[in-house]
């Protein structure tokens, strides 16, 4: 792919890298400036009209790109790539060339950066995918803005992607916080999550139709190695709290029953929760909060920026309690800075220093080499991940005969093998992800426990265990 | 879940809310400036004040340019685009909507405020700009009798506090203030004895600018700065402007801004965090309910002190 000419943001509307859009010419600079300008004068000028033409929509759909391959033979990429995966004889010998599948992803709004990360990730994957089919299998991706979580838009998404009869959703944001799961079962898309998964489990989104976590389950599949690696290393400390952000009644309930029952489990006392506001800087009260219930030790099931702010926050408040999160990107580390020091961090992440098969070491060095030396974060890796379990179920379906046009038929074969390669785990050629296909959510996903660099950066961490789902193959490092 | 907390643990969401309750007489005061003096209902002024707050930790942050011009240029950032907004969108779209231009411009106002915000994401990045960029004053904590705070909030409250101050000396004592003034209480009048109110509206925004600007950096050396960060805050300087009384002192703008704030903070005593929010806006909703009472029946909330008959004191804000 790096001989390739990229098409430019204007061009191709696609959710760019991190890497690239910290790349700001001149002449972008200029050209979304002009538009920007344009639209604030438009803005005046529907107004002084005294009504608006525009269309009403909660959701804005941008069109996909159609990934190119070389015209002849298998890219060396797509021959490593074969190498590491397995040739996709069915793709192949069948493959359809350009398929249309949809993302919902938040391209507007507080979690932005996340629509871009994921979107650079599953971009990544769908040209990976079509090296690797040698351009037998292009995904062109429709992508809908949730405009960060909100309902309308995540809905919305979820009708247009359905009325646009594409089999496969990628989703993000917990199938948008519940939003699309009517429109998945309605429309019968195959929806895999790999940004927030199906929630916590046991929880209000697990085992939904057409609808599959591809990460832990959030936050409670992380919280497992956390607590049994504090309660080992730090047996003195007895009393846990519980600090998530307001999601609804019936997601909190389910975080905060099962982390009672892991620190019962686990032989730690539970001294309350404190329910912060999600997507807020100043969380002094929610500190205050915590200060007052006393604790040792605090689990923040919080994400995004928030934990940045609760971080910084806790020191400005004089916390002295031990700190443990499921959440760690580049834009938290930016934040957070120094304030992360000390923490915890146990999920499913991409440790970039010491990949844990071929295919991570190759994911990252292919990213690197592309995306000039940047490093890929988790949701990169999720949403990449993502796009090669969707072929990799399209070439089972071609194997059996199926209707890659139908969604049904992703869930059947999903439910006949429900095991992907993966970046995470290993060693060998690759990791895998398992998904138990009663909650649809992994029921084996390798996840790493660190302490973060506290300097700003995303790494180098400082790994201290590796486990698995409910803690299973917990290893000190 | 409701922890009650100890005594110390009560003042010092107090001391929390006074902090913030100055922030929100400051942004009270710069949002109810521009409404009471030119009618302008400048909902974009979220977009001035994420302009201030973003720009001058982004540019700090992404030119090596000091923090201290860092924070002008996000200052003049903030008024340069109040003053294109007055220009260039509300006297044109006042000028055309006629007795339709609140509505008109209100719709404008509300257009920027959606546009900009996304639209500089789109230019420059959708991710926080970072507040520790602009951070040369300490944010580590110092405790008194149990009750924690940090240099960085004293320096808040002490400049939000100057600048509502010095915005009552400058109407009060200036002769840009007496104009400012006189166009509030008549344009027309003031037009008559040469007062140019257009040049005293953009006089108005600059200023609301410079103050909301103020206020959006330190909450960004505070917490961080974004594009939209202007979103809830223009919510909380409506409800302080109109609690306060639109046209009043600054001064009492700011009491009734912190006043709010203690209430708030106080209220997270009793109440979940994301409860907050909402006894701000009770508040808003008590006051209207209290003036819609005191036109159905006038007599209402009217006192004699006793003692000294015929005069009156009333609740009404004034």
């Amino acid at each position: 792919m790096r001989d390739q000419s990229e098409p430019s943001f204007l061009e191709t509307n696609e959710p760019s890298s991190p890497g690239k859009d910290s790349a700001l010419t001149r002449r972008r600079f200029i050209g979304r400036s002009a538009v920007a300008g344009s639209a604030v004068a438009a803005t005046g000028v529907l107004a002084a009209c005294g009504s608006s033409s525009s269309k009403s929509s909660s959701s804005s759909a941008s069109s996909g790109t159609t990934p190119k391959v070389s015209g002849s033979g298998t890219s060396a990429t797509g021959k490593q790539l074969q190498s590491i995966l397995g040739v996709p004889k069915n793709i192949l010998a069948k493959g359809p060339g350009t398929f249309k599948i949809a993302a919902q992803l938040a391209l507007t709004g507080a979690g932005s950066v996340y629509g871009v990360t994921q979107g650079a990730g599953l971009a990544y994957g769908v040209q990976q995918v079509a090296e690797w089919t040698n351009g037998k299998l292009m995904f062109d991706v429709k992508y809908y803005d949730n405009q960060s979580g909100v309902p309308q838009a995540e809905a919305a998404a979820g009708r247009e992607a359905g009325l646009s009869s594409v089999p496969v959703l990628v989703s993000s944001y917990i199938f948008g916080f519940g939003a699309i799961l009517p429109f998945s079962a309605q429309y019968k898309m195959f929806t895999p999550d790999p940004g927030g998964g199906a929630g916590p489990i046991p929880g209000p989104f697990e085992g939904k139709p057409y609808c599959y976590g591809f990460r832990s389950g959030y936050p409670t599949d992380c919280f497992d190695g956390i607590v049994k690696y504090l309660t080992m290393k730090q047996p003195s400390k007895k009393k846990y709290a519980l600090l998530q952000p307001v999601i609804a009644p019936p997601y909190n309930d389910a975080v905060e029953a099962y982390t009672v029952k892991l620190f019962k489990q686990y032989g730690v006392d539970y001294v309350g929760q404190v329910l912060a506001p999600l997507g807020a800087t100043d969380y002094t009260s929610s500190i205050q909060k915590l200060k007052g219930l006393d604790p040792d030790v605090v689990l923040y099931s919080s994400f995004g920026t928030d934990i940045a702010y609760q971080a910084k926050q806790a020191i400005s408040a004089g916390a002295t309690w031990i700190s443990a999160g499921v959440d760690f990107q580049n834009v938290l580390a930016k934040l957070g800075g120094s304030a992360l020091k000390g923490w915890y961090l146990g999920f499913d992440f991409l440790n970039t220093a010491t990949p844990g098969n071929d295919w991570a070491k190759f994911f990252i060095n292919e990213w690197k080499a592309d995306h000039k030396g940047a490093e890929p974060d988790y949701y990169n890796a999720g949403d990449y991940c993502t796009a090669f379990a969707v072929a990799t179920l399209i070439e089972r379906i071609l194997g059996a005969g199926g209707d890659i046009t139908d969604g049904a038929q992703y869930v059947k074969q999903l439910d006949a093998d429900s095991t992907f390669p993966h970046v995470y785990g290993g060693p060998g050629k690759t990791g895998e992800i398992v998904i138990d296909t009663t909650t649809h959510s992994p029921s084996s996903l390798e996840m790493l426990l660190f302490n973060p660099p506290a300097n700003g950066a995303v790494s180098p961490v400082t790994p201290l265990a590796t486990y698995n789902i409910k803690a299973a193959d917990f290893k000190l490092v | 879940m409701i922890a009650l907390a100890s005594v110390s643990g009560f003042v010092q969401y107090v001391i929390d809310g006074l902090i913030n309750g100055s922030g929100y007489g400051l942004i009270g005061l710069s949002f109810g400036l521009i409404v009471a003096v030119t009618g302008r209902f400048h909902f974009a002024w979220a977009t001035s004040y994420a302009i201030a707050g973003f720009f001058s930790a982004y540019i700090a942050s992404t030119t090596g340019i000091p923090v201290v011009p860092s924070i002008i240029i996000g200052l003049i950032a903030g008024a340069v685009f109040n003053i294109l907004a007055e220009v260039f969108v509300y006297r044109p779209v006042a000028a055309k909507a006629g007795t339709q231009a609140l509505l008109a411009i209100f719709v404008a106002s509300f257009g920027l405020t959606i546009a900009v915000p996304n639209l500089v994401a789109w230019i420059v990045g959708g991710g926080p700009a970072g507040g520790e960029n602009l951070n040369w004053i300490s944010t580590a904590p110092h405790s008194i009798g149990g009750v924690t705070f940090t240099t960085l909030d004293v320096v808040y409250v002490v400049v939000t506090w100057a600048c509502g101050i010095g915005t009552w000396v400058l109407l009060r004592y200036s002769s840009l203030g007496r104009r400012i003034r006189a166009v509030q209480v008549n344009p027309g009048m003031s037009e008559a004895v040469g007062i140019n109110s257009g040049n005293i509206y953009i006089a108005v925004f600059v200023l609301s600018a410079l103050l909301g600007g103020v206020a959006a950096i330190l909450t960004t050396m505070r917490y961080t700065g974004t594009a939209n960060m202007g979103l809830t805050p223009v919510f909380y300087a409506f409800v302080v402007a109109f609690a306060a009384g639109l046209g009043r002192s600054p001064i009492r703008i700011m009491v009734v801004g912190t006043a709010i704030g203690i209430v708030e903070g106080a209220s997270a005593q009793w109440l979940n965090v994301q409860w907050q929010q909402v006894v701000v806006f009770a508040i808003l909703l008590i006051y209207l309910i209290f003036k819609a009472a005191r036109v159905w029946r006038p007599s209402l909330f009217q006192f004699t002190i006793p003692g000294r008959s015929g005069v009156t004191t009333t609740t009404e804000p004034g």
